[in-house]
């Protein structure tokens, strides 16, 4: 048996250059998704500083201009290719990514 | 040195769109907007001021922005602002601008700002409860719970700091301006208010442990009531905002808090019924840690009925 896998949406729904939250569970996306150049990018939506959300309302998860995401905690830095936070107070540690397949179009999540 | 407690805090915002309507979300009252920013008031005319982070005009910013760049606290006389003045030039640089507040830096790196206090006295409708055993708080016929109630934040409370030595900050508001502890995390830092208040802080420090632990970690206005506190997170949680932590009710100062995201670079809390402290108030001290954060704490949870 392979991975499990879960639908988180489709691919049209993520704007390119921007991020949308995925996978609603009690009162928070759990996931993040990114369009950078045609690439998709997922990332847990969890912190590793306080281990809490990072958006500042649903689907608010970039900088002004869109270059990085944000902890909207305590302004925590990362970037949206590869999860590492740059800047604030969990610099040097990284988003965790989740594992997916892109097909017709739906975003699955591989757990 | 009759400090009366904080009256305006200043913010660099680098998304300032995002800050306005948060701030307005939040239910500030709007004043002097333009392209430099704008001047956010509760009740009493306390405020938040925005300007753009990058604003030459702010004082020099001591944490990566957004974040905040000047406390202004209120005075009851030009007397004890000339006081403060002459006190804190013994040793830094005290500047006067053309409205009268005064400027200068505190220990811990932060701006200070001091007016005399352009709070006023404000009118809403009285809370009141009803409580077996005490006369009514509410008429017969009054109800209490309305998806129309009105919620505005009522005065400004409290601002808290990532500080590089906290005793050395502790020592500057004890000695040079008269600030009280009320009491103590042990090892973090203290919760202090100015002589001239009796609510538990006004402000409270946190000592930094590392490069990252700089600048403001949150802020909030004094609510009615915790149910105030309550259903303006409510509120504030249907449109989007993203709770950090809360509802709950804190312990030292028994204040019930409910914190958010925010883009002010640390989080925005909701805030309420704050204990009344005076100088023979013995301060306590506590480990810090989840059990001493908080008395309880609660999540928000999608409204459900029975047989939904
Ligand atoms: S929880 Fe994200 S920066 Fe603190
Ligand atoms: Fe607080």
């Amino acid at each position: 048996m392979g991975p499990r896998r879960i639908k988180l949406g489709v691919l049209a729904d993520v704007p390119e250059g921007g991020a949308v939250g995925l996978a609603p569970s009690g009162n928070d996306d759990k996931v993040i998704a990114l369009k950078r150049g045609d690439k998709l990018f997922l990332w847990e939506n969890d912190c590793p500083h306080n281990h809490r959300p990072l958006e500042l309302k649903r689907h608010h998860f970039l900088s002004p201009g869109g270059a990085h995401i944000t902890c909207f905690a305590h302004s925590a830095h990362f970037s949206p290719e590869t999860g590492l936070c740059f800047a604030g107070p969990c610099a040097g540690q990284s988003l965790t990514a989740v594992p997916f397949s892109v097909i017709d179009g739906e975003i699955w999540a591989e757990i | 040195m009759q400090i009366l407690g904080l009256e305006s805090l200043v913010f660099g915002a680098e998304d300032m769109a995002a800050a306005r309507t948060y701030l307005l979300d939040y239910g500030l009252d709007e004043r002097d907007a333009g392209p430099a920013g704008g001047t956010y008031e509760a009740a009493d005319g306390t405020s938040v001021v925005l300007r753009h982070a990058s604003d030459a005009s702010l004082p020099p910013s001591n944490a990566p922005s957004p974040n905040l760049r000047e406390t202004i606290y209120g005075v009851p006389s030009q007397a004890v602002l000339e006081e403060i003045a002459a006190e804190l030039s013994k040793d830094r640089e005290v500047r006067t601008d053309t409205e009268g507040t005064i400027h200068a830096v505190d220990d811990g790196g932060f701006a200070l700002g001091f007016r005399v206090t352009r709070r006023r006295k404000f009118e809403l409708p009285l809370l009141r409860f009803n409580v077996p055993g005490q006369s009514p708080g509410r008429g017969v016929n009054e109800c209490a719970a309305s998806k129309t109630e009105i919620i505005r934040p009522r005065t400004l409370s409290h601002v808290v700091y990532f500080v590089p030595d906290v005793k050395k900050a502790e020592a500057f508001y004890k000695d040079r301006l008269g600030f009280r502890v009320t009491d103590r995390f042990i090892g973090l830092g203290p919760f202090m208010r100015p002589a001239g208040t009796l609510d538990h802080h006004n402000l409270f420090m946190i000592q930094s442990f590392n490069s990252h632990m700089v600048g403001m970690n949150h802020f909030t206005f004094h609510l009615g009531s915790g149910h105030e506190v309550l259903h303006a997170g409510w509120r504030f949680a249907q449109r989007g905002y993203k709770s950090f932590w809360g509802p709950g009710r804190h312990i030292m100062g028994s204040n019930y808090f409910w914190y958010f995201n925010s883009p002010f670079g640390g989080t925005m809390e909701f805030d309420a019924d704050m204990d009344l402290h005076d100088d023979a108030w013995t301060p306590r001290e506590m480990l810090p840690g989840a059990d001493n954060s908080q008395i309880f704490l609660f999540e928000a949870k999608d409204k459900w009925a029975p047989g939904e």
